[in-house]
């Protein structure tokens, strides 16, 4: 094999592809060199001729993207069942200890809780198929006798409505929170 | 990985967001790099690659697996592109055209130019390339849109030169000859140019 036929394959065949090809450059420092300076050339080609779009236009094709989803025609429950099929649950737990600590508080405080409300129940034994004891236990509980005995007001409830409506408006989901969100405040 | 699985076509097919969402995003690159390489404008690759997205999410339904995806997805861009050009008055022809025309200018062989320069002559010497942005931008402006093209595909990640020629609907034996003129011209153009004075000792 000639250097020039050597050269001419090495502009578009990879080294490894042609035992005679490789032999020759192996043997011929001439070539060799050439092939050195054509892996060079790849390499800056390679950063210079495969770029990634600019952000805002990144930002416009996955906003198509969304825009061109249908939506999904598995009921709920299936999707439910395959994203908690999907979950590692124990590895991620294994990875926040705090997290599992403040569940397990959160638990322990939600049982004593209901022990104090409700732990007159220990007293009694369940009666199967008895609705009209079971509702006479659940009239009689504390949690029941301490919602009676609430006052109910009109207009504070009114008040309190309005007060959590106008939370919700200057949300970030809300009405105005969208717009305020929205809108760049500018400084002096 | 440039070709995306199956699976991952079938549930684009069918509308799943996440699915169109990561073929979106693993194909953005390479749409937008073969909009760059036949434009030659950062603009006009944006409003050809966004072209191109929208036809493919039209016209999604219609791909049969019959080729690689990537092969159908580049022959559309490069289609939307020459269109693009066509209709801002800078039309190429077919991308065989341009290379017949480099032919006669193109009278020697690469290996005998690359050769003749005598540019690989000196074992001892580092070859050295002049590898700014700019330098590289102003030579790959210069080689004519087909060879740009063919080397903007061969650089890609598992495209053979059987699917290059398929995206640019040319003879195989074409395509290698628009790389390796190409490659030729770009190194001619980026070598050092100390390298090519003669040794006095």
């Amino acid at each position: 094999m000639q250097c020039i036929d050597a050269t001419e394959r090495l502009l578009v065949e990879k080294l490894g592809s042609d035992p005679e090809l490789e032999r020759h450059v192996a043997g011929c420092a001439r070539c060799a060199h050439a092939l050195s300076g054509l892996d060079r050339l790849d390499v800056v080609l390679t950063s210079s001729l495969v770029v990634a779009p600019p952000l805002d236009l990144q930002r416009q094709l996955a906003q198509l993207a969304l825009e061109y989803a249908r939506p999904s025609t598995e009921p709920w429950w299936t999707r439910a069942t395959n994203a908690l099929g999907q979950l590692n649950l124990a590895s991620w737990l294994a990875q926040r200890p705090q997290m599992v600590a403040a569940q397990g508080l959160a638990s322990i405080m939600l049982a004593l809780a209901s022990w104090q409300i409700f732990g007159w129940l220990t007293t009694f034994q369940p009666m199967v198929g008895d609705v009209a004891l079971a509702v006479q236990l659940v009239v009689a509980s504390p949690a029941s006798i301490y919602l009676g005995g609430l006052q109910f007001d009109l207009q504070s409830m009114a008040l309190w409505s309005v007060v959590g409506i106008a939370g919700w408006l200057i949300s970030e989901n809300g009405w105005l929170g969208r717009r305020l969100s929205a809108t760049r405040l500018r400084l002096p | 990985m440039a070709e995306p699985s199956a699976a991952l076509v079938r549930r684009a097919q069918a509308g799943d967001r996440a699915a169109l969402s990561a073929l979106v995003q693993s194909q953005q690159s390479y749409v937008y790099s073969i909009a760059m390489s036949l434009m030659h404008n950062p603009a006009d690759a944006a409003d050809m690659t966004q072209d191109a997205f929208i036809r493919l999410m039209r016209s999604l339904g219609t791909y049969r697996a019959e080729t690689k995806f990537t092969t159908w997805l580049y022959r559309l861009v490069t289609n939307i592109c020459l269109d693009g050009l066509r209709r801002r008055g800078r039309p190429i022809g077919s991308l065989d055209e341009s290379s017949s025309a480099q032919a006669g200018e193109d009278a020697q062989t690469a290996g005998e130019r690359l050769t003749d320069t005598d540019r690989w002559a000196q074992p001892e010497q580092e070859i050295e390339l002049r590898e700014s942005a700019s330098e590289v931008r102003e030579a790959l402006g210069s080689l004519p849109p087909a060879q740009r093209l063919a080397l903007t595909l061969h650089y890609f990640e598992d495209l053979r030169y059987e699917d290059i020629a398929e995206v640019m609907g040319l003879p195989l034996n074409t395509v290698k000859s628009h790389i390796r003129r190409g490659k030729e011209r770009l190194a001619l153009m980026l070598s050092n140019p100390l390298e090519e004075q003669p040794c006095s000792a």
